[in-house]
């Protein structure tokens, strides 16, 4: 009902080397195994693509809850549970974890970290999930450390601190595997921490290497910094990247400069904050990098995941990273080299024309910001946000919540102070308009929206698809939802009773295959009556 | 980072009458004075509550702060509860929602005692009485609004209100009711397949339902795809009140007398 199709008639940059559309080859899927769930987005090119096909559009409305698992924890869910041999593996609030039957959703263990008393948390007790290699798994805590637990126990295996929570240094995001180290990223931006990503060795928790967001004087990107802003410049990675084995490359998006709104205190295009980075996975080496947002005042973090695919462009193939970035534009990269192929807003964007030949935004005034006050679009939660997108190899299309909403931005003078907000500024709601949101597939050679659903409110909900041609997605109001992923028409939907805040997932077990969602603080498990 | 956090949300302190009194026992704030927390709390009003109580903290649709007196209670745990735990029955939400620390809520608390003030020699204007007599008679209020359990049902109950409304607020709020809509509250038209048009306030919508309370305060319900239309209506289903319809001094009146009713 709510569904057209859209050529919104926004601008873009069209670039020479992208002319004319095409799909070609899937990523290689690194021999996944299609039942199981093993990583964050489903495998390392964080497609978030099942490769499942028992539930396809002709069946979908026969989807049922086969079991609810309520955690009975305070706070949101926003992780994406993992299913390994039939056991589930999930992360919650305060770091809560469990492990549960995945047939029947019965508990098999529950662990809980005790956490210090005080902590600088500026967005949420949340955690996204667990990594898991062999009997091994590895989460992140909100006091900033790695820990390895027992998969067949919970147990704690070994717990290495990743950073000081006491210089407000917390983590929320699930870890990623690359071969024999655990890849992680780190938050605190808004108490002006320098920014990282770390790696630790998987069986011995030593660090590995680090990579850091805001480079020194004298490194390269160093003089994108004035003084000694760089100190406390942000830069958090706060969600999982994705890998590319045969280029040897972890994709990693950074957040926003510190201080958030004030930029006056750090002149300059403030590398590597609001990129994406392509780090040697065995070094942590900067092979390049692609800054969508140089010298933020909008806190929009590029944490987005970045999905990596092989596309077919101007009748060449082509590995691309794509991601719907919370400045309200999408880009397809080239992920060899970090050029630019594509940039085209997916939601109102009033402060920057387009993305120029140079790859830069072309600013318009609404980016300035100050006491008094600007109006810009989209507001500080963006055009997207942490929700998980996916992409479809046969349908070539790329899925994912979208926000359309303005804001007022204010800058006002602050001094930093360890342990203390460092924002530098306001953020206003306008009266009279709340926004929407809408789920929008985005054609990743042209940029062009093919379809949106639109919501009555401005949603966080991640998205799935699978080999089925289905698109499932959460949204604020409570409703989980599938659609046709070539059409957009909405197959099926269930009111769930809180809103869904994270990605959700699918595997298969004894012959039938699961959707799971986190709804609130519930896990619902999905799937087709008799598995047929 | 921010995402969804309690900055941004809206969060609202509840003024009027009583002056700060601590009571034996109670906590209170560790950061009373002290420069470092009261800018930080600073940081956080301007990110958190300025939407509903304006940058200098004098009051939009919630509250003006700068008075001194507090309806919930002025000490530090009465404020410390008002604002961790919201306000029941009201537009404030509890930070605890949003996970807002102790700490953090502390630092609001010793910014706002920086801005105390004498309340306003414009709060004693108007006569409680005439206005009461104007809200259920000729101002024709309780058509829509309901005070402690007498009116109607279209407007939200406004039992409360002049606890949480500043004075320019409600001035705003009865001038011009269409410049912005509470939750609950959106006027809306529905038209229905067979073209019958049905005006009211939305209560509830997802993607696929729609709840409206309609003129007659009927609850309603509707599948979007029973509908042919559905309008977002710009002018409230409130009349605006302008001068012709009430006077100032009439305002004035209607004012005192919501400002006047107890929680």
């Amino acid at each position: 009902m709510r569904r057209r199709i859209l050529h919104l008639a926004l601008p873009c940059v069209v670039l020479t080397c992208v002319v004319g559309a095409g799909l070609s080859t899937v990523l290689a899927q690194q021999q996944r195994d299609p039942n199981q769930w093993t990583t964050y987005s489903g495998d390392d090119s964080a497609q978030r693509h099942s490769p499942l096909t028992q539930i396809t559009p002709a069946n979908v409305g026969r989807l049922a809850v086969q079991w609810m698992f309520q955690t009975g924890v305070a706070g949101r869910l926003e992780a994406t549970p993992l299913v390994v041999d039939g056991i589930m593996y999930l992360t919650g609030p305060d770091n809560h974890a469990w492990a549960l039957d995945a047939r029947t959703g019965r508990q098999i263990w529950h662990y809980r970290r005790q956490l210090p008393e005080r902590l600088n948390i500026c967005c949420g007790r949340v955690n996204r999930g667990f990594a898991i290699q062999g009997d091994r798994l590895y989460m992140t805590t909100l006091d900033a450390h790695l820990l390895s637990l027992d998969a067949r126990t919970g147990n704690v295996l070994f717990d290495v601190e990743i950073d000081d929570h006491t210089k407000s240094y917390t983590a929320t995001v699930a870890p990623l595997i690359v071969k024999d180290k655990v890849i992680v990223g780190i938050a605190g931006a808004e108490y002006g921490i320098r920014g990282f990503i770390d790696a630790f060795d998987a069986n011995t928790g030593k660090k590995a290497w680090r990579f850091w967001t805001v480079p020194e004087p004298g490194q390269p990107g160093g003089n994108s910094w004035s003084g000694d802003a760089w100190r406390r410049g942000g830069g958090s990675t706060w969600v999982t990247g994705a890998y590319d084995p045969s280029l040897n490359l972890v994709y990693w998006g950074t957040g926003n400069p510190a201080p958030d709104s004030l930029g006056d205190v750090r002149p300059g295009d403030n590398l590597y904050t609001d990129s994406v980075v392509a780090l040697d996975a065995d070094t942590g080496t900067l092979r390049w990098h692609y800054q969508f947002t140089p010298h933020d005042v909008h806190d929009w973090d590029a944490v987005q995941v970045p999905i990596l695919a092989d596309l077919t462009i101007n009748g060449a193939p082509r590995k691309v990273l794509m991601t719907a970035n919370r400045n309200g534009f999408f880009y397809t990269l080239d992920r060899t080299n970090g050029a630019l192929l594509r940039a085209r807003p997916f939601v109102r964007t009033t402060w920057a024309q387009e993305v120029g030949q140079d790859g830069k935004p072309i600013l318009l005034e609404a980016n300035r910001i100050g006491p008094e006050g600007t109006v810009t679009c989209p507001d500080v939660g963006g055009g997207t946000n942490w929700m998980s997108p996916s992409f479809n190899p046969g349908t070539g299309l790329f899925y994912v919540t979208t926000r359309e909403v303005c804001a007022k931005f204010y800058a006002f003078p602050q001094e930093f102070v360890p342990g203390h907000l460092y924002w530098g500024g306001a953020v206003e709601t306008i009266p009279g308009e709340p926004g929407y949101g809408a789920l929008r597939a985005i054609d990743p050679v042209s940029g062009l929206v093919r379809w949106e659903f639109k919501y009555p409110r401005p949603s966080f909900g991640g998205t799935l698809s699978t080999a089925s041609g289905l698109v499932f997605a959460g949204e604020e109001d409570g409703n989980v939802m599938a659609f046709d992923a070539a059409s957009g028409k909405n197959l099926w939907r269930l009111q769930t009773g809180a809103g869904l805040r994270a990605g959700p997932m699918s595997f298969m077990h004894n012959g039938k295959q699961y959707v799971v969602v986190a709804s609130g603080q519930t896990i619902i498990a999905l799937a087709l009556p008799d598995g047929r | 980072m921010r995402t969804l956090t309690w900055w941004t949300l809206t969060f609202a302190i509840v003024l009027v009458t009583s002056a700060p009194r601590a009571q034996q026992g109670e906590p209170t704030n560790p950061f009373q004075g002290n420069a470092q927390a009261i800018g930080q709390g600073l940081q956080l009003f301007r990110s958190s509550c300025a939407s509903c109580h304006g940058l200098n903290a004098k009051g939009v649709r919630g509250p003006d702060l700068t008075t001194g007196q507090w309806s919930r209670g002025g000490t530090d745990a009465q404020l410390f509860r008002t604002i961790m735990q919201g306000i029941p029955g009201t537009d404030m939400p509890g930070a605890q929602n949003a996970d807002a620390t102790p700490d953090q809520v502390w630092a609001v608390i010793a910014y706002l005692r920086t801005l105390s003030a004498s309340a306003s020699a414009e709060d004693a204007r108007g006569n409680a009485q005439n206005g009461e007599t104007l809200f259920f008679g000729g101002a024709a209020c309780s058509k829509c609004h309901m005070v402690r359990g007498r009116g109607g049902r279209l407007g939200p109950d406004l039992t409360r209100i002049g606890a949480t409304r500043s004075r320019t607020a409600l001035i705003t709020e009865i001038r011009t009711p269409s410049r912005s809509f509470t939750d609950g509250y959106w006027p809306l038209t529905v038209v229905t397949k067979d073209g019958r048009r049905l005006r009211g306030v939305r209560k509830n919508e997802d993607p696929f339902s729609l709840q409206i309370m309609d003129t007659s305060e009927k609850i309603l319900s509707f599948d979007h795809s029973d509908l042919r239309e559905v309008i977002r209506e710009p002018r409230s289903v409130m009349p605006d009140y302008n001068a012709d319809q009430l006077t100032d001094a009439e305002l004035d009146d209607v004012i005192r007398y919501l400002r006047s009713l107890q929680p």
